[in-house]
């Protein structure tokens, strides 16, 4: 029975690229012929406006096909309550704008979070084999994944195709044994660990300005209520400046029981509320 | 742009390190760590791209405590220091590509203290004193004119508090915080963050 | 004399036994002897070169003992041929090392890795065992003088004092009887030649049947240093052995009229 046969999985070096490739034409396959749409921009020479906004540039993501999306704004920090994780969903393809809806944070597994910058494709996929690998550590072991083992699976698996062209700037967050734990994972192969006075990241175009927000507004000591008000707050802030950043701001709280997602709601409300706020105090 | 120093003395070997980490023009962490000991009384400070810096760091560490567990000797920092040589060396030509990483290896053994200087592309020198990269511009200087041979451990670390004034007099990247790391024989003796 | 268990090396025989082995071992018990003792202030180890033909030319170099590194010396006895294989392996593990650390190989890792390879052939695949066993010499900063003997199976030790192949049981029992703990070279090298003058059953030694191989450090520059010892080296100690043992058998004589 061909049916019984399990899928390729990414487990595996040899099999990563096929399998990604797989997939995708597995998922285009299933999908029926009448409905396969695809949404041209709206302008009157498509090809011509596509070459010119998605080509290759002079030295970003130079010789690939297309242009990764890139702008965002994503980050997380630790505090007394546990972790605070605080994304936008725009996604950008060069100056354009692919969505407004993106999830830039992946839960890997309910103790397991992981945030989305650069290439997204790269990001959902190998988050997503971090999570199989992690499920894997478990069902070995009995035990979950410490965070520092499983952010130093992804950093493993990013130095192996250091150089190969993937882009991808993450935090992986959760609780273990040994508390709220805060991980930096790159392309590069680089992995930081959030401690010390400022135990945060913020990752992305937007980043910049987060940091500006958290650097000056953050403490330990927050209550969960003030916490998520500072993860929407420095969020609004880079969205407001960065023209790649925005959409939909998504929250999560991490504590000793797992992740919930705690708050979801558009930049663009924000921005009548702390713009408000913002006048006023301008303007005594 | 990291910051990696090293002072021989009476009996020790000291380095100091910066703690910065940089990707792009964001400064992401403040307290990175970029000596190791790697033995019991030997240390590995370290510059290179995080990466490169942490793997390769784990892989002399994780060699060195093989060997220790093999042979049940303590490796002279002479052998210790060739190892690592040779591994630079052999990567530089190898499909993996280079370690990015250079380095100054110091440790105190039966011989007393050495220091050894490593880049990634295998030169290995054995030295008094060291400094990697742009920060021995400005305070190799300041270690030729002032290294005396068998200094107190005060006077080795005055010598590096002298050369990060330097650094932050004339380096266009100030860093905040550093990290001295003290070997003696009877392996890491200190360890202190300096904010000048 | 054969069994079921005997032909292939790989085999254990119902009683545990690994007869290839043991046969190798036996075949090394016919061979010349080597003995070596551990002195104070360095290590001797001795052959016996065995008479074949007066016809054969006399080898050039030493047949029995080998230097592997500035600071290690060996003796083998068992099937030469097969020696060679295991000393040329011995020397490029001491030089790889050398090449990789830039300092010699502390001893016991050097012996170690032979006998990994010994052991390799008591366990793999259809060839026979290496029919030598050794006698290593050496010296390490770790452990100052040492001596060692390993044998076909890939078992190792340190000894004080031992002796490899033909009367053996002999040798090791006069060791046993008159080895002194931190005794000089000279006397060791004394009680070398009385050991291969029992396992040799001759009456007069002769040197041209003998070999001696010193490892100590100079007294002037306090180097180490490897001697094999010249024919007329090695006269000159049997002539004062013998003039010894005359001297004693005159005063037992005396002391018996």
């Amino acid at each position: 029975m061909d049916l019984l046969q399990a899928p390729p999985r990414g487990l595996f070096r040899e099999s990563h690229g096929a399998s990604a490739t797989r997939m995708d034409m597995a998922s285009a396959a299933g999908m029926g012929h009448d409905q396969m749409k695809f949404e041209l921009p709206g302008v009157q020479h498509p090809a011509e406006f596509v070459s010119q906004n998605f080509s290759p540039g002079t030295y970003e993501d130079n010789g690939k096909r297309l242009k990764f999306s890139k702008g965002t704004t994503t980050l997380a920090f630790i505090f007394k309550g546990g972790v605070i994780v605080s994304v936008d969903s725009r996604a950008s393809q060069g100056s354009y704008i692919g969505s407004q809806t993106v999830k830039k944070v992946i839960e890997i597994n309910p103790y397991l979070l992981g945030t989305m910058a650069g290439g997204a494709a790269d990001c959902l996929f190998w988050e997503r084999n971090l999570g199989m690998q992690c499920r894997m550590f478990e069902l070995r072991n009995k035990e979950r994944i410490s965070v520092a083992a499983a952010s130093k699976l992804l950093a493993n698996t990013m130095n192996y195709y250091k150089g190969m062209g993937l882009s991808m700037g993450t935090m992986i967050t959760g609780w273990d044994k040994r508390g709220p734990q805060l991980f930096y994972v790159d392309n590069d192969g680089t992995r930081l660990k959030a401690d010390g006075d400022k135990p945060f990241f913020c990752v992305g175009s937007g980043g910049t300005y987060a940091y500006g927000v958290l650097d000056s507004s953050y403490s330990f000591d927050l209550s969960d209520e003030e916490a998520i008000e500072l993860g929407k707050r420095a969020i609004y802030h880079a969205t407001y400046r960065d023209a790649y950043s925005g959409g939909v701001n998504n929250v999560y709280l991490v504590k000793e029981t797992g992740w919930t997602h705690v708050f979801s709601g558009d930049t663009y409300h924000h921005h009548d509320k702390y713009s408000a706020e913002r006048e006023a105090a301008a303007n005594p | 742009m990291d910051v990696v120093l090293g002072v021989t003395g009476k009996g020790y070997a000291m380095v100091l390190t910066d703690m910065t980490s940089n990707r792009s023009i964001f400064s992401l962490k403040h307290d990175e760590d970029k000596a190791a000991m790697v033995d019991e009384r030997k240390v590995l400070a370290c510059g290179g791209d995080q990466a490169s810096r942490s793997q390769f760091t784990e892989y002399v560490s994780k060699n060195f405590a093989l060997t220790a567990l093999r042979t049940g000797l303590e490796m002279s920092n002479h052998a210790a220091a060739h190892f690592v040589r040779n591994e630079l060396a052999r990567a530089i030509r190898a499909r993996g590509g280079p370690h990015q990483a250079n380095s100054i290896l110091a440790g105190v053994d039966h011989e007393g203290p050495a220091m050894y200087y490593l880049d990634y592309l295998g030169t290995m020198a054995k030295v008094d004193y060291a400094a990697q990269g742009y920060c021995g511009y400005f305070s190799l200087s300041l270690m030729d004119k002032n290294w005396k041979r068998n200094m107190t451990k005060e006077e080795g670390r005055d010598l590096l508090l002298m050369c990060i004034d330097q650094l932050r007099a004339r380096f266009i990247i100030n860093s905040t915080r550093y990290k001295l790391i003290v070997v003696d024989e009877t392996g890491k003796s200190a360890e202190e963050i300096i904010e000048p | 004399m054969g069994s079921r268990y005997d032909s292939r090396t790989t085999v254990f025989s119902p009683e545990g036994r690994l007869f290839q082995v043991e046969y190798a071992m036996q075949a090394i018990d016919n061979a010349g002897a080597c003995v070596g003792l551990l002195a104070g202030d360095g290590v001797v180890i001795a052959a016996e070169k065995k008479a074949t033909s007066k016809l054969l030319a006399p080898s050039k170099t030493s047949e029995k003992l080998y230097m592997i590194d500035d600071h290690v010396a060996c003796a083998v006895a068992g099937l030469t041929s097969d020696a060679n294989v295991l000393i040329s392996y011995l020397r490029r593990v001491a030089q790889n090392y050398k090449l990789q650390y830039q300092e010699p190989q502390p001893l016991e890792q050097l012996i170690m890795r032979v006998c990994d390879l010994k052991q390799g052939y008591t366990q793999f695949g259809g060839q026979r065992p290496f029919g030598v066993s050794f006698l290593y010499a050496g010296w390490d900063r770790h452990y100052g003088f040492q001596l060692y003997q390993s044998n076909p199976s890939g078992n190792y030790g340190g000894w004080k004092a031992t002796a490899i192949g033909a009367n053996n049981q002999a040798a090791t029992s006069l060791l046993k009887k008159e080895y002194k703990d931190d005794c000089s070279i000279e006397e060791a090298l004394e009680l070398a030649v009385k050991v291969l003058n029992k396992t040799m059953d001759s009456v007069t030694p002769s040197a041209d049947k003998m070999e001696f191989s010193v490892l100590r450090m100079d007294k002037d520059t306090g180097k180490l240093v490897q001697h094999v010892m010249h024919d007329d080296e090695v006269q000159e100690l049997l002539d004062k052995i013998i003039a010894e043992e005359k001297e004693a058998e005159a005063n037992a004589e005396a002391k018996a009229a």
